[in-house]
């Protein structure tokens, strides 16, 4: 019987495709999500652990308050304290890192990124080996006057070397003269945001506070583990400052926890949007079941005649529905992929740069997906599959089935005309 | 051939004093009003009866299909009132064979998996020496991957006897086969039907309106009024005309 539910099933090539696109779109939407959430975060990941390869420690203030959406206020740390840090045994660089607001103003006077959008940022540029930048072209930003921006930021406001560059930052909007476009990690900008960069005294008065940074970043020379390096700078730190130091795997992982949580709420956004298109392709589902067993009335009541039962009956049509299920589910899970691309293509066009280095398409996103969009399809067609097997047998014989519908007009008719005589009558 | 198995001395389905009645008070109808018939084993017999005599009616209720006001039906030994709906589908599935007058066959299923679509239900392959003579009768073996919507109409009636016959059933219920069909493919379906009795020694009832196509059977019942109105063995087609013409008088 299994085997020719399925023969039925799949004998009916063109409805079969039409029935499963309710399932397609909706499994569609989940596996696009999925898949551009994963893309996403995976892509960040990288990005962080990128930038903080040649970082073995990281020192900053242990004092810090809260600001909302995961984010935190940090104190800032004393410039100071590098030379403390430099003396340290195992230590190859260290050097200042600032991340301020600062807001490069394009050519036509109209400040670059949007209010809403990515941050902007400014920072330090450093030939020290524990930078997170490097120089494309150009060179490094030397003194009160020069400073150096990333790549995309450059791209986008059309400015080249030797221009002058208007910046606006916490003390206010200075004039620079552009020597360098710089990389961060391996993308010209992360995430759309852009970023105006200093030499160490020159950032540190514009964006912040005259000799102090927001942390340091410390490279090791090799002859230490990173929690030996951080153990033996923290120990080495006058304990008045406040310091602590981190390992460089400590701090990638909390920048991506905090990149992760950013994204979470773009992630639950659109999970619960493509939650809400499966909910209405639920009601599709049903409906295009319950007019597939409505025009198969004859054919199911031909087959309880001749000796199928009612879980025969309900249990075929329930053989269809997985099978559609899973068909949709598979070819939601191929549109996902489409989907998740086009995503990705719609945020660039707003300016937030993706760097997609290929979507991740993981197995589980696949089993999630098949799994969901198969038992939602099973779901909505439980009701339509125990009406099918409802159907009475002399269905089969159109003549009578029609008789019975015939006779209940009629009687309703007739019992609608009497009451109008006999209201006619008292009047 | 095969000789039936069961004892001779019984009837393969009977009626006994059996009531159908629709609506009640003033609306009521009596679609059955007392009948009591014996269908022989073995035997081919016609139910005929002008529209509305109750001739459907009776053939669905012995069949199991439609439930009785009043009075008995059995299909061999078995009694149909009080069977469960698993009960009656049991016994349609194992003791019964249908042929309707259209819309006998599963559009996506070959003209094989329709023949032995009632032992497929079962999960049983049947009887294969008996399933290949029946095909062989029927002469389709040529057409047996074929979808009914590629063979013709009388082609279709064929598979559906065929289908009927698949699982031997004690009795076969055939509700005006030849209704759809020209005389000629008729023809061809009745004289298998024919075949099926005499020479497969099944037992087959058939409702009918057309006299030529009783005229194939043992023995014709007559209806009227929901009544029985007489019967006739050994028909001829000017015998039965005759027969009706006094009837509707």
């Amino acid at each position: 019987m299994l085997g020719l539910s399925l023969r039925m099933t799949l004998a009916r090539k063109g409805r079969l495709v039409l029935t499963s696109l309710a399932i397609i779109l909706g499994t569609g939407f989940l596996s696009g999500t999925l898949i551009f959430s994963d893309t996403l975060n995976k892509t960040f990941d990288r990005l962080f652990a990128d930038v903080f390869r040649d970082v073995d420690a990281y020192v900053r203030s242990s004092q810090f308050v809260e600001v909302g959406f995961g984010g935190e206020q940090r104190a800032q740390t004393p410039i100071s304290a590098l030379e403390t840090v430099l003396a340290v045994d195992g230590v190859e660089d260290a050097t200042g890192d600032i991340q301020a607001f600062a807001r490069i103003i394009g050519k036509d006077g109209t400040p670059m990124g949007s209010e809403n959008g990515p941050p902007t940022f400014g920072g330090i540029a450093t030939k020290s080996l524990a930078g997170l930048w490097t120089i494309e072209e150009g060179r490094l930003p030397v003194g009160p006057t020069e400073m150096v921006m990333d790549k995309a930021t450059a791209k986008n406001a059309k400015y080249s070397i030797g221009d002058r560059v208007r910046v606006t930052a916490q003390k206010g909007s200075r004039t620079f003269t552009l020597v360098g476009i710089a990389n961060y990690g391996d993308v010209s900008s992360p995430g759309g945001a852009t970023f105006a960069l200093f030499d160490q005294p020159t950032a540190s008065e514009f964006l912040l506070r005259e000799g102090y940074v927001d942390a340091f970043l410390v490279k090791g020379d090799g002859t230490l583990s990173d929690e030996d390096l951080a153990a033996r700078i923290t120990k080495s730190l006058d304990p008045t400052l406040k310091l602590e130091t981190l390992t460089g795997a400590q701090i990638t992982q909390e920048t991506q926890d905090q990149i992760g949580q950013v994204l979470s709420f773009l992630t639950i956004f659109l999970t619960a949007f493509s939650l809400i298109a499966l909910g209405i392709g639920c009601f599709v589902i049903y409906n295009v079941f319950s007019i597939t067993i409505a025009q198969r009335l004859r054919e199911n009541a031909l087959l309880r005649a001749i000796g199928a039962s009612k879980r025969q009956v309900s249990t075929s049509m329930f053989v269809e529905a997985g099978v559609i299920g899973v068909i949709g589910s598979f070819l939601g899970f191929a549109s996902g992929i489409g989907l998740s691309q086009a995503l990705s293509a719609l945020l660039n066009a707003f300016g937030v740069e993706i760097p997609t280095k290929g979507l991740s398409v993981s197995v589980s996103t696949l089993v999630i997906t098949v799994l969901v969009g198969t038992i939602v399809t099973l779901v909505s067609a439980i009701f339509p599959a125990l009406r099918a097997g409802r159907v009475p047998p002399l269905a089969a014989l159109r003549d009578t089935a029609l008789e019975v519908v015939d006779q209940r007009v009629v009687e309703s008719s007739s019992a609608s005309s009497c009451r109008r005589s006999e209201h006619s009558a008292s009047r | 051939m095969n000789t039936p198995t069961m004892a001779p001395s019984s009837a393969a389905a009977s009626a006994h004093v059996v009531r159908k009645i629709y609506g009640s008070g003033d609306s009521e109808v009596r679609a059955l009003d007392g009948i009591s018939v014996d269908f022989e084993r073995g035997k081919f017999t016609a139910i005929m009866g002008p529209s509305g005599s109750g001739k459907s009616t009776l053939m669905h209720c012995m069949a199991g299909l439609d439930s009785l006001t009043e009075g008995e039906v059995s299909i061999g030994s078995t009694a149909l009132a009080g069977l469960s709906d698993k009960e009656l589908t049991m016994l349609r599935r194992k003791q019964v064979g249908f042929v309707f007058q259209a819309f006998n066959l599963i559009p996506t299923l070959s003209a094989y998996e329709n023949i032995v679509l009632p032992l497929s239900l079962d999960g049983s392959k049947g009887d294969a020496t008996w399933i290949d003579s029946v095909i062989d009768t029927i002469g389709l073996r040529d057409r047996l991957d074929h979808r009914p919507s590629e063979l013709s109409g009388g082609q279709q009636q064929r598979v559906a006897v065929a289908r009927a016959l698949a699982s031997k059933p004690a009795i076969i219920f055939a509700d005006e086969p030849t209704g759809n069909l020209d005389s000629r493919t008729g023809g061809e379906v009745l004289s298998f039907m024919r075949k099926a009795v005499t020479e497969l020694g099944q037992t087959i009832v058939m409702v009918t309106h057309d006299a030529v196509a009783a005229s194939y059977a043992d023995r014709i019942v007559f209806l009227k009024d929901g009544k029985l109105a007489g019967e006739m063995v050994s028909p001829t087609p000017d015998k039965v005309l005759d027969f009706l013409k006094h009837l509707g008088e």
